[in-house]
């Protein structure tokens, strides 16, 4: 018997009716879309529509209204479990500007920013609401409040944003959960942009642009000023035989903590050698300096990869108390388990 | 490409993607979720896809994010990164429970490579890693699956 292709798709179930139907409506969706619209308007951004569509997923659930739901609260709703220590309140800013549109206004209700992440909450709501959002309004495109939002082309999508006058594009950086707020005509939107992997390391306090509404190159942005300390780290650089490197940046907070690391291979590193390298660093844990485990890692993006010559890996890791934190790969060892190895840690704080 | 032929080769490509998006999620109404959201973000960004013939990978690569994006959402996914999954229901159902075994990371690679027939190079590009890491991954899924099930003769 062999690992080939039939064998494989037997070891999968066929694609279900309900992902099939759900296809064909989402391209349906984008057809009818596209036929409505000259070419260069959905080249550019989504419809209020088809945008609606998406929305309209991530609101499922949010049925009950929320009493001021911030930005701790999107997070334990979406993941179970906040993860963020005690004194991460200390990092809410509230309040922190609007933009008013003829039908709704947007206002910056939460921010949280964490050395690595800019955790957002707004909200939309309608000028004229006389009542709470219902699940109906929110989900049905002919309700007062969601033609009130396509009036004024407000949509949830970010591929863009500008910090401290800089455009940045980013993908993944749009809403990722809404609730349904308290106030007449609300709905309270989540967003977070990971700044720290595409290389935004605010020197203090920051202004931020989310183009919230409009299109084809217009957009009318919700602006406001987020604290910040400046960051005093200075790169932490390893040589090895083989490599070198260097923790570019690392930021420790009861939120999350963060690693931005470059590897760069010698010259005369043989390919094998890159990938095993890559491989232990790609697997790195948050240890102690004794080298016990303190917090999974949660997520990793590799960047700038050039094959066998260097990338670089981003880190998220949840929040420990431990006052010492080091950042070590894994390796196999003779006995054939992993293990941290601790002559390459490197120190977070 | 205008919407028609989006619409056509998505089509073309729906078991592929579907594949794919079971693969990180293993449950099919995430899988739902991920594909449209993915569908959306490709029809937006479709201008900034250069080479039409790349749409696979290209398309690949997205049903990845948002799959991935959904495990966010939903807490799926825990903070382990090697956590497993039930095996879904499968004509073959050893190899099936072997691979939802793997974690996500050999998982992949396995799925893009013998399942979807993308080559090495294709995968790396897909998963972002370097080719001699995409070798060793399939090296290491291989090895795991053949002492899942116990047949040498598969490696």
């Amino acid at each position: 018997m062999t690992l080939n292709q039939q064998r494989m798709r037997e070891a999968y179930p066929q694609t279900p009716d309900v992902v099939r139907i759900r296809m064909e409506q989402t391209l349906a969706g984008i057809r009818r879309e596209a036929a409505k619209q000259p070419p260069r308007r959905y080249a550019r951004r989504l419809s209020f529509a088809v945008t609606m569509a998406l929305v309209t997923v991530l609101a499922v659930g949010a049925v009950a209204a929320g009493a001021h739901f911030g930005v701790f609260d999107f997070m334990k709703k979406m993941f179970g479990a906040s993860g963020v220590l005690p004194e991460a309140e200390e990092l809410v800013q509230q309040n922190l500007g609007s933009l008013k549109l003829e039908h709704t206004t947007l206002n910056v209700d939460e921010a949280v920013y964490d050395g690595g992440t800019l955790h957002v909450v707004y909200s939309i709501t309608q000028n004229d609401a006389d009542a709470p959002l219902t699940e109906q309004d929110a989900e049905d495109s002919q309700s007062a409040f969601q033609l009130a939002v396509a009036a004024d082309a407000v949509h949830m999508e970010c591929d863009s944003f500008w910090v401290n006058g800089t455009e940045y594009c980013m993908t993944n950086c749009s809403t990722v959960d809404t609730m349904i707020g308290e106030n007449d005509g609300e709905l309270l939107c989540y967003l977070d942009i990971q700044l720290a992997s595409a290389g935004i390391v605010p020197d203090g306090d920051f202004t931020v642009k989310l183009p919230v509404a409009g299109g084809n190159g217009d957009y009318q942005t919700l602006d406001f000023t987020v604290q910040a300390s400046g960051s005093d780290w200075q790169p932490v650089v390893l040589y090895s035989d083989n490599a070198t490197v260097t923790l570019t940046s690392a930021f420790v907070s009861p939120v999350r903590i963060y690693a931005t690391l470059r590897l760069e291979m010698n010259a005369d590193a043989s390919a094998q050698e890159a990938d095993e390298t890559f491989e232990d660093w790609a697997e790195a844990e948050l240890v102690d300096a004794q080298g016990n485990r303190l917090a999974g890692m949660t997520e990793l993006m590799p960047e700038n990869l050039v094959d066998g010559e260097s990338v670089d890996y981003s880190y998220t890791f949840l929040p420990t108390e431990a006052e010492e934190v080091y950042l070590a790969p894994t390796f196999i060892n003779e006995q054939g388990e992993w293990a941290v190895d601790m002559t390459r840690a490197l120190p977070l704080q | 490409m205008d919407e028609q032929a989006f619409s056509t080769v998505v089509q073309q490509q729906e078991d592929t993607l579907y594949r794919i998006a079971f693969t990180v999620l293993h449950n099919d109404a995430d899988c739902a979720d991920a594909l449209q959201d993915a569908l959306l973000r490709a029809w937006r960004r479709l201008d900034t896809l250069k080479d039409e013939q790349a749409f696979r990978s290209w398309m690949a690569r997205i049903v990845i994010n948002c799959s991935r994006d959904i495990l966010r959402r939903r807490r799926l996914r825990t903070v382990e990164l090697d956590e497993t999954i039930a095996a879904p229901p499968a004509n073959d159902q050893p190899l099936a429970e072997a691979i939802a075994a793997l974690p996500e990371g050999l998982r992949l690679p396995i799925t893009l490579h013998y399942m979807e027939g993308m080559s090495v190079k294709e995968v790396a590009q897909v998963m972002r890693l370097p080719q001699g890491t995409v070798k060793n991954r399939l090296f290491r899924g291989r090895a795991r699956l053949a002492a899942f099930l116990q047949e040498e003769e598969m490696i």
